[in-house]
């Protein structure tokens, strides 16, 4: 198809090269950088020995590689991978492949039955567990107060970008807030038990500000500017901070069509997801993988 | 965890998934032991029994335990109402054909799954269970100190795990009660045996169908209730218990009742056990094939001796 | 019996002619419209002349689909070679499922059909390494070429597209006017006397089985090679009943009823997707609709009222 389709998945498969030219992904950045910007704070901070949990397809394998590589790189240790068909609903018998000596548990679950999951893994440690560290997919949509989730308290995730508002919530954030009618806690204000999808929901908005910014630069008139929109978007790079990236700068490569920004480890405290820890960009860059500059159109 | 309590924690998951796959393969098998027909929205009966149950609890409200119960109760008979009317909508009306009544219900399926996810919509929703306690089992081993018992990591359950196995024996029994005991069981193997020499000797054959048609949907209803406050209800839930209870009650023998409930037991506790040693996956692609097998080479199932 | 063929030639030169008037949007519906309208003529033979409803005929698709993409994907085979491929991997495994399904009947065969899509779906989702799952893969651009030609290029698409529909409609329409033919109907109209006349049956179905998937494998092939996308949902059960619903509503045993059930059953979901996203909600009411009410589907009534000699 010759359409710009403007990618907002998280998925790896622009970067690495697998679509083609008319293909970006420039408003969120891919499962590739966020996993391997989680090893150092994993590993310095929570412990060496990791069991992974994740889902069983393309999504859940980006996790299982990217990540079993970075934290070797830390000098840690994959113990366990454990993988979960994703239309799996009861999950306690997939535990004991859990080994006894696991520091941490990493856990990524998406679907329908995410809640299931969590709750099933609480019960099966009880009061004793290892550390968690999660993916905020697990939990999106979620409301961290439904009993049986408790036992969070003190765990920590990555989030693309903060559920609650943080001490230093930036005018960006609450402008975007506002926009889209979401209160503080990350629900809706209509309805405080309507849990957004915070954390992932501002790679649209970003896109869509780019998608307009690209077409204003290419000064589009029809279909017949499709080229020129994308190597408008192409000629990209810089993204600072502003109301059309309240989730932070970002750093868009033209020839791999892949965005690159900061990344969140917020923690469990009195119930709400406190900012622990912010990467550097710099932690989610990787070498290129494909140039999708040199095909043409 | 060690070999023991690994077994141990993987049998009682077995015996929850067994417990509700019985009760709905016995409702997929008593409509085909009766009517001969095969009800491929068997399915999406037990997800709307899950989802009646979300809205039910969601609607009374209150004490979580009351509005269960109510829901145990209506959920299912909702579900079988339904059913009664879609056999008397389509499935009369094909005259029980068997093929023609597959492709209706595999209509039904579709319109009852988007008519769900146009209403209930896409998300997950979770039933309060009315007690869920976590409590550990205790193991033994042979130590530097002897036998001794010890707490081993994950070896636990919860008190209403052990209700939902509880739940699904009263309603089995219920069922066999009625069938093996009742004038109204008497009239269902009388339909079972001889539908034709039935409505000779005056038994209305017709709504005997519709009953069992509704009934067959109920079962799956009561076991979806039973299994909702640990899974949660959701639109596209249907499928995976088609699936086993499709393998259940094929390998069981098509309409023995005896043979499902063994094949039932037989395969949801395998499905925990054998996930230990095989990808799920994996798992599941041995048991398609084993149905297309035992169709292929043995018809009358594995337990069965009635050859259909 | 010169008109029938005027008809179907007359409908491959109507569309031949419709490329040129056709709007963009109408004109690569078209072409998506012809290569699953294969997919049907495949599944008719099966279920339309022979009378063995299968519920999985996704499988074979997905054969030809995946046989093509993994041919391209893992060893760099050019699309043109890869595509024969793809029917040949359809051929082979209709005859193996084939060998085995046809010991049963009625509604043992379809639960086992069934199983075996299933089964394949599984498989493809097992293998993700190399299948990439659920997510699927693209067929580059730039191998979507034969002797110089750009298969993406909307406008040999659809000259490819009718290519493939015209050469299968004029095989149909050959296969059951021809002797064979007429046995595969024999066959679907009582079977038991049709042995008792002495034709070998099974080897009839055999042959309907398999010239059944590898039509639907040549579909699977080629709609990997136009669109350009390789995925498992094409794998999964209601892309089986997707075939089913076509030919039920064109009209079963008609060689011109799976296009213009395709046809219609296109335009009604695209229609109604204006008001709806449950697209299946359509189907499931057309399915149930068909059962109760057209068992003949639409040419089936045509025939029966105006055109009996319709093919």
């Amino acid at each position: 198809m010759k359409l710009p389709y403007f990618v907002v998945s998280e998925g790896h498969h622009v970067a690495s090269g697998g679509l083609n030219r008319y293909t970006l992904q420039p408003g969120i950045t891919d499962v590739k950088s966020q996993v391997q910007a989680m090893a150092p704070f994993v590993a310095g901070n929570l412990g060496k020995k990791v069991t992974m949990i994740f889902p069983d397809f393309a999504f859940g394998h980006d996790h299982r590689d990217f990540f079993s590589a970075a934290i070797e790189a830390q000098g840690g240790q994959v113990v366990a991978k454990i993988a979960v068909p994703p239309s799996e609903t009861s999950f306690t018998r997939y535990f004991p492949q859990i080994p006894r000596d696991t520091d941490v548990i990493y856990h990524v679950m998406v679907g329908p039955a995410v809640l299931t999951f969590v709750k099933e893994l609480g019960e099966f440690f009880g009061p004793n567990h290892p550390e968690i560290f999660g993916f905020i997919d697990s939990l999106e949509a979620v409301d961290l107060a439904t009993p049986g989730l408790e036992f969070l308290e003190g765990s920590y995730f990555w989030e693309g970008n903060p559920r609650y508002a943080q001490v230093d919530q930036s005018e960006h954030d609450k402008f975007f807030r506002a926009a889209v009618g979401v209160d503080d806690n990350g629900a809706s204000l209509s309805d405080p038990g309507d849990i957004s999808t915070y954390s992932h929901m501002f790679g649209c908005w970003e896109t869509l500000h780019i998608i307009k910014d690209g077409m204003e630069a290419a000064n589009y008139q029809g279909p017949a500017d499709r080229a020129k929109l994308i190597e408008a978007v192409e000629a990209m790079s810089e993204m600072p901070e502003s109301q059309a990236h309240p989730q932070g700068a970002k750093i868009f490569n033209g020839k791999t069509h892949q965005a690159f920004g900061h990344q969140y480890i917020t923690k469990v405290t009195d119930g709400r997801l406190v900012l622990a820890h912010t990467t550097s960009i710099e932690d989610t860059l990787y070498p290129d993988e494909t140039d999708y500059t040199t095909q043409s159109f | 965890m060690e070999f023991g309590p690994h077994l141990i924690l993987a049998m009682l998951e077995g015996l929850v998934q067994a417990s509700v796959l019985t009760l709905t393969a016995l409702g997929l098998s008593l409509v085909f032991g009766v009517m001969r027909v095969v009800n491929v929205a068997h399915g999406e009966f037990f997800m709307l029994g899950a989802v009646f149950a979300w809205w039910i609890t969601s609607l009374i409200g209150g004490p979580a335990a009351l509005a269960f119960v109510i829901a145990l109760v209506v959920a299912p008979i909702l579900v079988g109402l339904l059913a009664v009317a879609a056999d008397w909508l389509v499935l009369r009306r094909v005259e029980y054909d068997p093929e023609r009544t597959i492709v209706a219900t595999i209509g039904l399926l579709f319109i009852i799954q988007q008519v769900t996810l146009m209403t209930y919509g896409p998300d997950a929703h979770p039933v309060a269970p009315p007690f869920n306690k976590r409590f550990a089992i205790p193991w033994f081993e042979f130590g530097e100190n002897g036998f001794q018992m010890y707490w081993p990591w994950g070896l636990s359950t919860t008190t209403y795990k052990l209700f939902v196995i509880f739940g699904a024996i009263v309603a089995g029994l219920g069922l066999w009660l009625l069938m093996a005991r009742s004038k109204l069981g008497l009239i269902l193997r009388a339909t079972q045996l001889d539908s034709e020499m039935a409505q000779a000797f005056g038994i209305p054959v017709e709504r005997v169908y519709a009953f069992v048609f509704g009934l067959g949907a109920a079962l799956a209803a009561f076991g979806a209730v039973l299994v909702v406050p640990i899974q949660q209800a959701h639109y596209l839930m249907g499928g995976d218990p088609l699936l086993l209870s499709f393998i259940v009650v094929i390998i069981g023998g098509l309409g023995s009742l005896r043979g499902t409930v063994v094949a039932a037991i037989l395969i949801g506790m395998s499905d925990g056990i054998i996930s230990v040693f095989f990808t799920p996956t994996l798992a599941k692609i041995m048991a398609t094939l084993l149905v297309a097998m035992v169709l292929v080479y043995r018809p009358q199932g594995l337990f069965g001796t009635n050859a259909e | 019996m010169n008109r029938a063929l005027a008809l179907h030639i007359g409908l491959i030169a109507v569309l031949f002619a419709l490329q040129f008037t056709l709007p963009a949007y109408h004109h690569g519906n078209l072409a998506r419209i012809m290569v699953l309208a294969v997919y049907a003529m495949g599944y008719n033979v099966m279920f339309g002349y022979t009378g063995l409803l299968s519920l999985g005929h996704a499988m074979f698709f997905t054969a030809g689909m995946y046989g093509m993409g993994m041919a391209t994907r893992l060893w760099d085979v050019p699309v043109g070679p890869a595509f024969l491929i793809g029917v040949l991997a359809g051929s082979v495994f209709s005859l193996i499922v084939g060998i085995l399904a046809l010991r049963t009947k009625g509604v043992a065969f379809m639960i086992v059909t069934l199983m075996f899509s299933q089964a394949t779906y599984l498989t493809i989702l097992l293998f993700n390494d190399v299948t990439r799952g659920d997510e699927g893969f693209v067929i580059q651009q730039a191998k979507r070429q034969v002797a110089g030609i750009d298969l993406s290029d909307p406008g040999n698409r659809y000259l490819v597209a009718l290519a493939l529909f015209a050469i299968v409609l004029l095989a149909t329409l050959r296969l059951v006017r021809s002797p064979t033919g007429r046995v595969l109907v024999a066959i679907r109209e009582n079977e038991d006397r049709a042995t008792m006349l002495g034709y070998d049956v099974w080897r009839h179905k055999l042959f309907a089985v398999v010239m059944s998937g590898t039509i639907a494998a040549a579909a699977g092939a080629a709609y990997g090679v136009l669109f350009g996308t390789v995925g498992a949902s094409f794998a999964e059960v209601p892309f089986s009943i997707l075939a089913l619903l076509y030919v039920l509503l064109g009209g079963p045993g008609t060689v011109i009823g799976p296009f213009v059930g395709t046809l219609f059953m296109f335009y009604l979901r695209d229609i109604s997707s204006s008001f709806t996203d449950a697209h299946l909600l359509v189907s499931g009411i057309v399915l149930v609709l068909l059962t109760l009410y057209a068992r003949r589907g639409i040419l089936g009534i045509v025939r029966e009222r105006w055109l009996k000699w319709l093919p």
